[in-house]
């Protein structure tokens, strides 16, 4: 094998494919002609690249085409309609706190865990929006340009 | 509708019936070049949906598109490529055991000579093993019965680039394929 044979490498490929032009075609098969090495390697990769020919893609199902894409009207509806329940559970939520938080009726001390329970809840809250945040920030897609 | 005219809808109003006419023509070629990534259509179909979804955000912000797949191609790529590397970090690739995929994912022609079983899953565990990138090209030449000018178009790279990827991707299907599993720890050199 010489240092010229790699420069052959891809050319052979071309070869086995017939994608070459007649000019490229007789250079590598003169080179394919003088150097063994090559020559040998050629016929072994033919012959492994054969074993590839017959394979094909087979139909996907319908069901998966379908699932390839949602489009953005179904989608906003149904984020519209989870941000409703959501925001109306929220407010439910809140209503009760605020009513057990300002009743008399209650001892100091289950008012105090009650409020540190809040403080915790929002404190997790907000450090998971933040981490989201931040990811978003270096998400590579964002910016997919052409 | 046209390809022209769909582009331009959406780049220029992000209108979501141009962008479903490029999804419908599409979506087949995305699914089977996902598949040869992936390794199976349940993952596929998560990349192209993610793909798609990120696609239709990005296009209302570029200038100009003239062909969307070589476009759209490169963020599947991506997406198929972090999919990856996350399963890995999760452990294992448990779905692309071969009974499951062979026949969705690769099947023989009629009249060709894979009847053997065998011989099938052996192929398939041979392309399962290879690096991503050369497992991409040849199902694109093989599968995909691409030439040489369509690679090129699709995978951004030039025709030079082609062939001597070709060349190592044959590489190591030949090691692999020959050597079975020890092919796994031979390190071919990349380009």
């Amino acid at each position: 094998m010489t240092k010229d044979c790699e420069k052959y490498k891809g050319l052979m490929m071309g070869l086995m494919d017939k994608e070459l032009s007649e000019e490229e075609a007789s250079e590598v098969n003169s080179h394919l002609t003088r150097c063994a090495t090559c020559r040998e390697e050629y016929r072994q990769l033919q012959k492994a690249a054969s074993k590839l020919e017959d394979i094909s893609y087979a139909e996907p199902h319908d069901e998966v085409l379908d699932r390839v894409w949602k489009s953005p009207y179904s989608r906003f509806t149904r984020n519209f309609g989870l941000f409703m329940v959501l925001g109306g559970w929220l407010v439910l939520v809140a209503y009760a706190i605020y009513g057990a938080l300002s009743s008399s009726k209650e001892a100091l001390l289950p008012k105090t865990a009650m409020a540190v329970v809040i403080v915790g809840f929002v404190i997790l809250l907000v450090s998971v929006i933040w981490g989201r945040l931040k990811t978003y920030k270096s998400d590579p897609y964002k910016e997919v340009q052409r | 509708m046209n390809e022209k005219r769909a582009i331009e809808l959406c780049v220029r109003h992000q209108d979501p019936l141009g962008f479903e006419f490029l999804v419908k023509k599409y979506r087949k070629e995305a699914l089977y070049h996902a598949v040869s990534m992936m390794g199976n259509y349940e993952d596929a179909a998560d990349a192209c949906q993610e793909s798609f979804s990120r696609a239709f955000s990005a296009i209302p912000r570029l200038k100009q598109l003239d062909f969307f797949y070589p476009w759209f191609y490169r963020i599947l790529r991506n997406c198929c490529l972090n999919m990856l590397s996350r399963k890995k970090t999760a452990g294992g690739s448990g779905k692309n055991n071969w009974e499951e995929v062979t026949d969705i994912c690769i099947r023989a022609n009629p009249e060709a000579k894979l009847e053997k079983e065998e011989d099938k899953r052996k192929i398939w565990e041979t392309i399962q093993q290879l690096k991503p990138e050369f497992r991409e090209i040849l199902m694109l030449k093989y599968a995909g019965d691409k030439n040489y000018r369509e690679i090129s178009k699709i995978l951004g790279i030039p025709r030079g680039t082609v062939m001597s990827r070709l060349y190592h991707a044959r590489m190591a299907f030949k090691t692999i394929y020959l050597d079975g599993s020890q092919g796994k720890n031979s390190n071919h050199k990349k380009n």
